[in-house]
């Protein structure tokens, strides 16, 4: 068995790539989402006075 | 009464039904392809032409000279081909976004189906009145802000702005329909792959891409069908102009209508558009044939 496998901080080191790679998806899409669906945000804001 | 003509009983109602709502007018719309009849003019009595109509738009009378029926049948077919290919890379591209397991992503597919709720003439108008106005709108603040001159989208790209609106419009369909072929990939699948070693890339254009080929193809079919006959849209925005630059075929079958008064050439459009349609579509289906085929 190989010990790096067992080696102290990796199983965090993960964990934290996991957590940034997550949060950096979470602003991804949001930002997608909102940007494409702006126009009916828009619409809504200026409550139809458009 | 044998079990057969027992179960056609219980359809035999919807089937007409089905027939009467859907049939009738398509069969009218043809009959009425075969006749002259001008609503301007009452003088002149309706009668049978046989296929005048047709040949009215088909005909090439000075070579050189195209007339513009062509080239409105090929803005329908280049405003649908656009549209449908910019909504399959970028819906895939997005339903693999979408996929990833997020905090609150339903909220976010919720928000990215937005455009797909909303009325083809509202949106048209919103993005008319919000985005490309040159004085107020969006795109000319920002272009104005670069120290640049906005131009008139609707006037000078037409068809950029018509394929831009059925795109924003019609995308989160591809969306719904390609996200749903990724969530039916089986997890094992998923977990092969990781144990594999296998690579973003990898997973997603040489495994993903082709388990979800079909549903693409699904999503094509009924894009085709829903976009080819987009008029709302067009009417709102361009209005078919500059001249016919931006017409489409479901339009020049409403301008010749309701600006021509003439029902015999409307309905020769109309059929013409069927036709083209049911091509496409029937190309379409029998790849998809052929593939499952192929598959079993």
């Amino acid at each position: 068995m190989s010990r790096t496998h067992t080696r102290p901080g990796w199983g965090r080191s993960a964990r934290f790539r996991k957590t940034v790679r997550i949060a950096a998806l979470s602003i991804l899409i949001y930002a997608m989402a909102i940007i494409y669906v702006s126009p009916i945000l828009y619409m809504f804001i200026s409550r139809g006075q458009i | 009464m044998t079990k057969k003509k027992h179960d056609m009983a219980f359809v035999l109602p919807a089937m007409v039904v089905v027939a009467i709502m859907t049939q009738v007018p398509f069969i009218l719309t043809i009959i009425y392809s075969t006749l002259r009849w001008n609503l301007a003019r009452p003088d002149l009595p309706i009668r049978f032409i046989g296929f005048d109509n047709y040949l009215y738009f088909l005909r090439v009378p000075r070579f050189p000279e195209i007339p513009e029926f062509y080239a409105i049948v090929w803005q329908t077919i280049f405003i649908t081909g656009a549209t449908l290919l910019l909504c399959v890379i970028t819906g895939f591209m997005v339903s693999i976004l979408l996929d990833n397991p997020v905090p609150g992503v339903n909220i976010a597919r919720t928000l990215m189906l937005g455009p797909f709720f909303v009325m083809s003439t509202a949106s048209g108008v919103i993005w008319k009145a919000t985005i490309f106005n040159t004085t107020f709108g969006w795109y000319g603040v920002l272009v104005k802000s670069l120290g640049l001159t906005p131009i008139d989208l609707l006037s000078y790209r037409p068809l950029f702005v018509i394929i831009l609106l059925f795109w924003w419009q019609w995308m989160p369909f591809f969306v719904l329909v390609i996200l749903a072929g990724l969530q039916g990939i089986p997890v094992d699948l998923s977990d092969a792959m990781r144990i594999d070693g296998t690579n973003w890339l990898q997973s997603t254009f040489l495994v993903k891409l082709p388990l979800i080929t079909n549903h693409m193809r699904v999503a094509v079919m009924l894009g085709l069908v829903f976009v080819v006959k987009e008029f709302g849209l067009i009417l709102v925005t361009t209005a078919g102009g500059p001249g016919t630059r931006s017409y489409t075929l479901p339009y020049a079958v409403y301008m010749q209508v309701f600006n021509a008064s003439n029902v015999g050439r409307a309905g020769a459009l109309a059929t013409f558009t069927v036709i083209l349609t049911l091509l496409a579509v029937n190309l379409l289906y029998r790849s998809l044939r052929r593939r499952r085929a192929a598959e079993a």
